[in-house]
């Protein structure tokens, strides 16, 4: 390399490590403990709570939820703040809120503060659920809770108890199953991304849980459930990433193009899923001097396959039996026609399968440029 | 088109900096679409890639930086009353994208310092042919309309995916569900390849060579190329049943063009989900023209509180366009089993499988693989390594990764990820090697509407010394 390269190299290099070490050395998020990354972030963002509670006494759960949770009943958006304020709680804790001499401590922690409970990312309205008839306590299920916490929010297989459907949970008549009922959207989808996460399908919802082996599955997913994938995706990322050209970097690892070779034979992810091998790998494999169809001042000496490849049967003959998407990485049709082509074409050497000959009739009446390809001249006659 | 693509950017970065003064603060109001019944969004993403490469068989290297962007406008208008739901009985939803793909810089293939074109006037099939400057594809347009009964007929530059893959046309796709049990979809149109205004060539059958021939081709270069053709691609699915129960489903899809049939396919799938931890999947797609099963799978996974289990048996061989020879070659399929397990304990989500692969031909080849993984977030750490193998007739391989990501404020992510793999060919003894690569990366979001991303790769193994590849994207998307 030269000198100028690896200055430009080096230089980028230490400006990312000091990129990396600036960040890391940001305060904390505000999202950090253990017990909140056991739940999701993406939906109910993480909260802040700075008082002490108990559902479980007896004083409390005696009482109807809407007594502390004022409006509640009323409230059809999801950033009504509906957690108790002073005013519910003075009626029977007027000795520990009077002012002075209060005793701000039997409910709040530390210095007295409000709690912050960021919006859930929801569109939700707790008025059409307490008119249809919805118990507080069937998605609220604190009777034997404290501090009511996240944890303690329905999650969404919790409301498939009624708004599920296609096989899913239960579809109870009036309750919508539309993901965009609940779901923000963004653009005509769901929206996905938020800063500190990404919103993506549980597992058990249609076996769609993007893991690591999503990138296999995911084709007879979509095959399945493709209407359920247009919920948060455009069409145009199908389009993006199959093309070749923008991809995960999940999809090919770290130096995937020295490896490339090995994995392709195995096909092994499916190269033929996002590339056109006679463009794309035929495209490279010629600039860098690997193709028959390459520069001369780029070929190699000697060529690119071992000796004995064609005579040796777990050489070529193998090879293009298994991944034959290999060898059309490089090759041309008129390299196999060298050999394969019939007797005054080619070598005569019939690439043909024993049952061909029965269906040879058929094909060379749906498509002859093939036959023509490998017989010459006008279309051929079959055996 | 350079000059297109710069004032790309110049259109980019105005609109950042307005939507950068417009940001707001997500925490407590977060940003919901207002549902009025005419909307209009706007995308633009840009992306800029440098790499450089060295190949093992040759003192030549590679140059190339490509910028790509890619714009969109989408309108969508509701008809008619809105319903307690907010919902209209038709919606159409009109879409226009673009994408600029354009290639300058060194783009050549060099040997130390001197610069070779791919392309030569004097002889263009001797030199490999398909270096292009510039893309311009994936134009489209399209009008939907929306109805009841997930009624939906489409007019335009769509995309179809069902059983037999996915395939961009140009033409109608009409589906409905005119009752919970029964789902119809057909379709019809023109396929977007080369020939398509400005189409992208990457969704092509795979097969020969398809650019426009010139006059003066000799009969015996025309064995390298064919011509350039329209291909018109029909088909649809019907399915029937209930998924809890027992789906069925049944597609067809056939391609044609300017020589003939380019390809056929029917298939079938059944799906059920008797139990709600438990999903039975199987699909076959067949080949009629040349009597073959292309691709089949089997596969039942179970789906519990922290575990879920899945176990696949799949077959596939290679399909190319019936107009090129390599159609009719005696292609061997290969099948694969395997068993693929996740398991979350609290933070930490482990993930493992075992792989079967055979090929049989005039003797049998068979692999076994393995793959275990694991990763935990811890606060705004997230911590990854995973490793896989294979081993046995064909070339053993071996790979294990480490990722370290760190998020910041919640508007971004930091991270290195590094990587090692393990190969070797078995027909170039000299090509074995461990090849260790490491990554710089990271993201962040500047407003709402713009995000930032930039990644620093190093790799080296004794093969190809050392290289090097960085990429730098922006993405500003803009709605109303």
């Amino acid at each position: 390399m030269k000198w100028s390269h690896l200055k430009w190299t080096h230089g980028l290099l230490v400006a990312f490590l000091l990129i990396a070490i600036g960040a890391s050395l940001q305060e904390e998020p505000t999202h950090a403990d253990v017990a909140e990354t056991l739940r999701g972030t993406t939906v109910y963002p993480p909260q802040e709570l700075a008082v002490k509670m108990n559902h479980e006494l007896p004083a409390h759960a005696s009482l109807r939820c809407e007594r502390c949770h004022v409006g509640a009943t009323d409230s059809t958006l999801a950033s009504d703040r509906l957690l108790p304020t002073e005013a519910s709680c003075a009626p029977c804790h007027d000795a520990q809120t009077q002012r002075p001499g209060g005793e701000c401590s039997f409910c709040h922690l530390g210095e007295p503060r409000a709690s912050r409970v960021p919006t859930a990312r929801l569109h939700f309205s707790h008025e059409t659920h307490a008119q249809t008839g919805v118990p507080c306590l069937s998605c609220h299920q604190v009777q034997r809770t404290e501090l009511a916490t996240r944890q303690h929010l329905p999650t969404m297989q919790s409301c498939f108890r009624c708004h599920g459907g296609d096989g899913v949970g239960r579809q109870v008549p009036g309750a919508s199953s539309e993901c965009s009922t609940c779901h923000l959207q963004q653009g005509g989808v769901l929206r996905t991304e938020f800063g500190e996460a990404r919103m993506l399908p549980p597992a058990w919802l249609f076996n769609m849980e993007h893991d690591r082996d999503f990138l296999v599955r995911h084709r007879w997913v979509a095959a399945d459930n493709g209407e359920m994938c247009t919920e948060c995706h455009h069409e145009n990322e199908c389009a993006d990433c199959h093309d070749g050209r923008t991809r995960p970097p999940s999809v090919h690892p770290n130096d995937f193009l020295t490896v490339h070779g090995p994995m392709a034979r195995r096909d092994d992810t499916r190269c033929a899923s996002c590339h056109t091998v006679q463009r794309f790998c035929a495209e490279c494999h010629a600039r860098l001097g690997l193709s028959p169809m390459a520069a001369p001042i780029a070929a190699p000496a000697g060529g690119f396959h071992p000796p004995g490849w064609i005579e040796n049967p777990s050489g070529h003959a193998m090879e293009a039996r298994r991944s034959m998407n290999t060898c059309t990485s490089c090759h041309a049709e008129r390299d196999c026609v060298v050999c394969h082509g019939a007797s005054g074409v080619g070598g005569g050497v019939s690439p043909h399968g024993p049952s061909f000959a029965p269906r040879c009739e058929s094909l060379r009446s749906s498509n002859p440029r093939a036959c023509q390809t490998c017989h010459g001249g006008a279309v051929p006659q079959c055996p | 088109m350079r000059a297109i693509a710069v004032l790309s950017v110049l259109w980019a970065l105005p609109a950042l900096a307005q939507t950068w003064t417009s940001s707001q603060e997500e925490e407590n109001r977060p940003s919901d679409e207002t549902p009025g019944r005419s909307h209009y969004r706007v995308d633009s993403n840009s992306t800029f890639v440098a790499y450089m490469i060295r190949s093992p068989l040759a003192p030549v290297s590679l140059e190339e930086r490509r910028f790509v962007e890619w714009l969109s406008v989408d309108h969508i208008y509701d008809v008619g009353e809105r319903n307690a739901e907010g919902r209209t009985r038709w919606r159409l939803h009109t879409r226009g994208q673009l994408r600029i793909d354009q290639e300058f810089g060194r783009d050549c293939t060099r040997v130390d310092d001197t610069c070779y074109l791919g392309t030569s006037d004097d002889a263009p099939r001797t030199y490999q042919v398909l270096t292009r400057r510039t893309r311009l594809d994936v134009p489209g347009l399209s009008l939907t309309a929306e109805g009841p009964n997930a009624t939906s007929v489409g007019v335009g530059r769509q995309t179809i995916f069902d059983g037999a893959g996915f395939v961009r046309v140009d033409g109608v796709r009409i589906a409905s569900t005119p009752n919970r049990f029964v789902n119809i979809e057909i379709f019809g149109g023109l396929q977007v390849v080369g020939t398509s205004v400005a189409g992208s060539s990457g969704y092509s059958s795979q097969g020969t060579l398809r650019l426009p021939l010139p006059q003066t081709l000799s009969p015996r270069d025309s064995l390298i190329v064919a011509p350039e053709s329209a291909v018109e691609v029909y088909g649809g699915h019907l399915r029937v049943g209930d998924a809890r129960y027992l789906r069925a489903e049944l597609l067809f899809r056939e391609t044609r063009d300017g020589s003939g049939l380019v390809a056929r396919r029917v298939g079938g799938g059944l799906l059920s989900r008797p139990l709600p931890m438990l999903t039975l999947r199987a699909r076959v797609l067949h080949d009629p023209a040349l009597r073959r099963i292309v691709d089949a799978l089997g596969e039942a996974a179970l789906t519990l509180k922290a575990t879920s289990l899945r176990v696949r048996v799949f077959h596939h061989e290679p399909t190319f366009d019936l107009g090129s020879i390599w159609a009719y070659f005696d292609i061997i399929p290969v099948q694969q089993v395997e068993l693929v397990a996740t398991q979350t304990l609290g933070p930490v989500q482990l993930h493992g499988a075992l792989r079967g692969r055979r090929a049989i031909s005039d003797k049998t080849e068979r692999d076994v693989g393995g793959e275990l993984g694991a990763q935990v977030r811890l606060g705004a750490w997230r911590l990854a390594a995973s490793g896989w193998f294979w081993a046995g007739d064909l070339t053993p391989v071996a790979f294990a990764r480490a990722d370290v990501r760190r998020a910041i404020r919640d508007r971004g992510e930091v991270g290195i990820r590094a990587s090692l793999w393990r190969f070797t060919d078995p027909f170039r003894a000299q090509l074995y090697a461990s090849s260790f690569s490491a990554t710089l990366y990271g993201g962040y979001r500047l407003t709402e509407y713009a995000q930032v991303r930039g990644e620093f790769e190093y790799g080296y193994n004794r093969i190809v010394s050392s290289r090097l590849r960085g990429l730098v994207s922006l993405r500003v998307r803009l709605w109303r």
